[in-house]
Parts: structure tokens; C-alpha cells; sequence
């Protein structure tokens, strides 16, 4: 009798879970309707930062609210927040927000320029499942992630050296910083 | 659910993983006229939410969203490793070194989705695939499990997240705003 009592239990509270759970699903359902999470995901994924099976139209142009975009990654989608650094060090432009939440992913990128292991989180999201988002290669293919973006350095040259960059350059047709790049890539193989 | 998304995918992944079996069959080849060992048959089985993705029969009627990553089970050699992850990253997809770390339910099955001369690509099935997130990575996936079960699709879902000592109730906590 204590046995069917502990089992007629544990059926009734499983029951209960689950018609929470459902009521539950109904309200998620709900949020992911709404204009603050559609946005955000119609611009993340018609970038290539995420793939979904849902109907959703896209906006690779959209102008978005970072709190917007928080909040659809804290209450419907925590994979936006994953994601969210690597696309706002992308396409800053297409960015706002508040000055605590900038500062926040400024933070993040410096830490992952800098290539440091500080112990740093956005909305919880450790900094070890946000890095590999900087280094994808996107939808567009024209942006370019963190390790292919070119570095400006100048430098001071003597005139004839300037001469004969500029005359390797229309001998091979290829430019003044592919034939300086190709020339140290040489150096950097001899030694 | 947009049924096209899941036919693209499954038709991205089919090209990597034929350009896979074609450049193993290359070097062996190569191999073969140098008298030196071939590069034996390769099994990968996908496990994650790109496993669900490519499972036709969930992907309609379950909301899923991925990153690039993907999670998989590799026995295979250092050359087809070496070339599959530079056939993703052209695809801007990612392979997530950490999947041996995913843990997957003792009764799991798979699912053959590709079958090539030196490749073979399998998806564990979707219920283990659900039961793995809901155990071990519960925070990124709570709204996905509620919608799993809630579905009825699936109904030894809840029993198998109970019997490997899940937390049922985490999925109850509603995300107050």
C-alpha cells in the first residue's frame, strides 16, 4: 500500500510538472512573437551568426537596440547573447544602446584582442563560448573576422626605396602592400 | 518552420561531407602508389542541435536555433580531421573540440544520414539529443525542452530526464522580466 502510495505520488506531481511546463511553452511561444526578438534574429541570422528553422524575415540592414537585443537573448534565446559581442565588434553601425552594456562589449573585445584569460562574462555567458563567433567567416563574405582583419602600420621610407615599390607594383600588378606583405612572408620563411 | 531551412542545411552538410570523402579518396590514392597505409573508413556522428536541425521528423515542429558549431563524435585520422574543419570554417561553420566532452544518454541511438565510400555520417537520435541538453546544458536550452515536451511528441522524454537524475523542476522556473 506505501509503495502504490509513493508511486501514485510521484505520477500526480509528475503530472502537474508537466501541465505547468505546458502553460509554460504557451508563454514562450508568445515571446517568440515578439518585435524585439524578430528584430535581432532577423539580423543575426541573415548575417550567418545563427541558423534557424523558423520562419523569420530577415534584416541583414536592421538597426538595433542592444537592450532589445539583450532581452531577447535573456528571456526567448540565449544564443544571442552568445553571439551578440562578435556581431556588435562587426558591424558596430548597425548598433545603439546604453553606455553600461557598450562598455560591457568593449570589454569583451579587448579581452579577446588582447587575448586575455580575465574571468569575464556577458549576462552569464562566459567568455570561452563568446570568443569563437569573432573568428567565423559570415554570410556577406565580405566582412572580415577578427585574425583576417589587416592592421594599419605606417612606415617612413627613403625615396628610392618608394621608387621601386612603386615600379614592383606596376611591373606585377599587384599593390604596394601585397608586394611588402610577400616580400617579409619570404624573410619570415628564411629564417 | 521553414522547411527550405532544414533541406539547405542538410544539403550544406551533404557537400562538405562529399568534398570529405573525395579528398580522402585522393590521398589514398596517393597513398596507394606510394605503397604506404590508407586512410581508413571515417564515422562521424552528430550529436547537438545541428543534430536536430538535419532530423527532418523534429525540425518541423520544434523551434531551433544554432550557432555555428557543430557537435560531433569523430573517429577518424589526423588528415580527414584536419580537412573537415577547414571544409567547415569555408562554410563558416566551427567544429567544437569540447563534444567529447558532451554527454549522451547510455541508450541513445543513431541515425544513418550520409553513407560515402570513406565517410559515414550519423545523427544520434532526437529524444537523446533533448535528454542530453535538458541534463547537461539546461540554462541554453530550458524554452526548447518545455516545447519538446509540451509537443507530446516525445514521451519518454520526461521519464528518461528524471531517471538520469535531471532536474525536472529547473524547467518550471519561468523567466520573470
Amino acid at each position: 500500500m506505501e509503495i502504490l502510495n509513493i508511486f501514485l505520488r510521484a505520477t500526480l506531481n509528475k503530472i502537474a510538472i508537466i501541465e505547468k511546463i505546458n502553460k509554460l511553452a504557451q508563454q514562450d511561444k508568445q515571446r517568440r512573437q515578439d518585435p524585439r526578438y524578430l528584430k535581432i534574429m532577423g539580423f543575426l541570422v541573415a548575417k550567418g551568426f545563427l541558423h534557424t528553422n523558423l520562419k523569420i524575415p530577415l534584416n541583414p540592414n536592421a538597426h538595433i537596440n542592444l537592450e532589445d537585443a539583450v532581452w531577447a537573448g535573456r528571456f526567448v534565446e540565449p544564443r544571442v547573447i552568445e553571439v551578440l559581442p562578435a556581431a556588435y565588434e562587426r558591424f558596430k553601425k548597425h548598433f545603439s544602446g546604453d553606455a553600461a552594456t557598450i562598455e560591457k562589449l568593449e570589454q569583451i573585445i579587448d579581452c579577446i584582442q588582447q587575448q586575455d584569460n580575465h574571468e569575464i562574462d556577458f549576462y552569464g555567458m562566459s567568455i570561452d563560448k563568446i570568443k569563437p563567433w569573432f573568428f567565423i567567416r559570415l554570410r556577406d563574405g565580405r566582412s572580415k573576422s577578427l585574425d583576417n582583419r589587416k592592421v594599419s602600420k605606417s612606415f617612413r621610407f627613403k625615396p628610392e626605396t618608394v621608387d621601386i615599390l612603386k615600379s614592383l607594383k606596376d611591373q606585377t600588378g599587384k599593390s604596394e602592400t601585397e608586394i611588402l606583405e610577400s616580400l617579409v612572408a619570404e624573410t619570415g620563411m628564411k629564417l | 518552420m521553414n522547411c527550405l531551412i532544414i533541406l539547405v542545411m542538410k544539403k550544406l552538410m551533404r557537400k562538405i561531407f562529399t568534398d570529405l570523402n573525395q579528398a580522402v579518396e585522393l590521398e589514398n590514392r596517393k597513398r596507394l602508389k606510394k605503397g604506404t597505409l590508407i586512410i581508413p573508413k571515417s564515422e562521424i556522428i552528430i550529436y547537438g542541435q545541428m543534430s536536430l536541425m538535419l532530423n527532418e521528423s523534429v525540425a518541423t515542429f520544434l523551434n531551433l536555433i544554432q550557432t555555428a558549431d557543430m557537435d560531433a563524435q569523430l573517429r577518424m585520422d589526423y588528415f580527414t580531421k584536419n580537412k573537415l574543419l577547414e571544409l567547415l570554417k569555408t562554410k563558416g561553420l566551427v567544429y567544437d573540440d569540447d563534444s567529447h566532452l558532451v554527454w549522451i544518454p547510455k541508450d541513445a541511438k543513431t541515425i544513418d544520414l550520409f553513407q560515402f565510400k570513406n565517410i559515414e555520417v550519423k545523427l544520434i537520435d532526437a529524444e537523446s539529443a533533448l535528454v542530453s541538453k535538458a541534463i547537461h546544458a539546461p540554462q541554453k536550452n530550458k524554452q526548447l525542452i518545455r516545447q519538446a515536451i509540451a509537443s507530446g511528441k516525445f514521451p519518454a522524454l520526461v521519464d528518461r530526464i528524471i531517471e538520469n537524475n535531471g532536474n525536472l523542476e529547473y524547467f518550471l522556473e519561468g523567466d520573470i522580466e
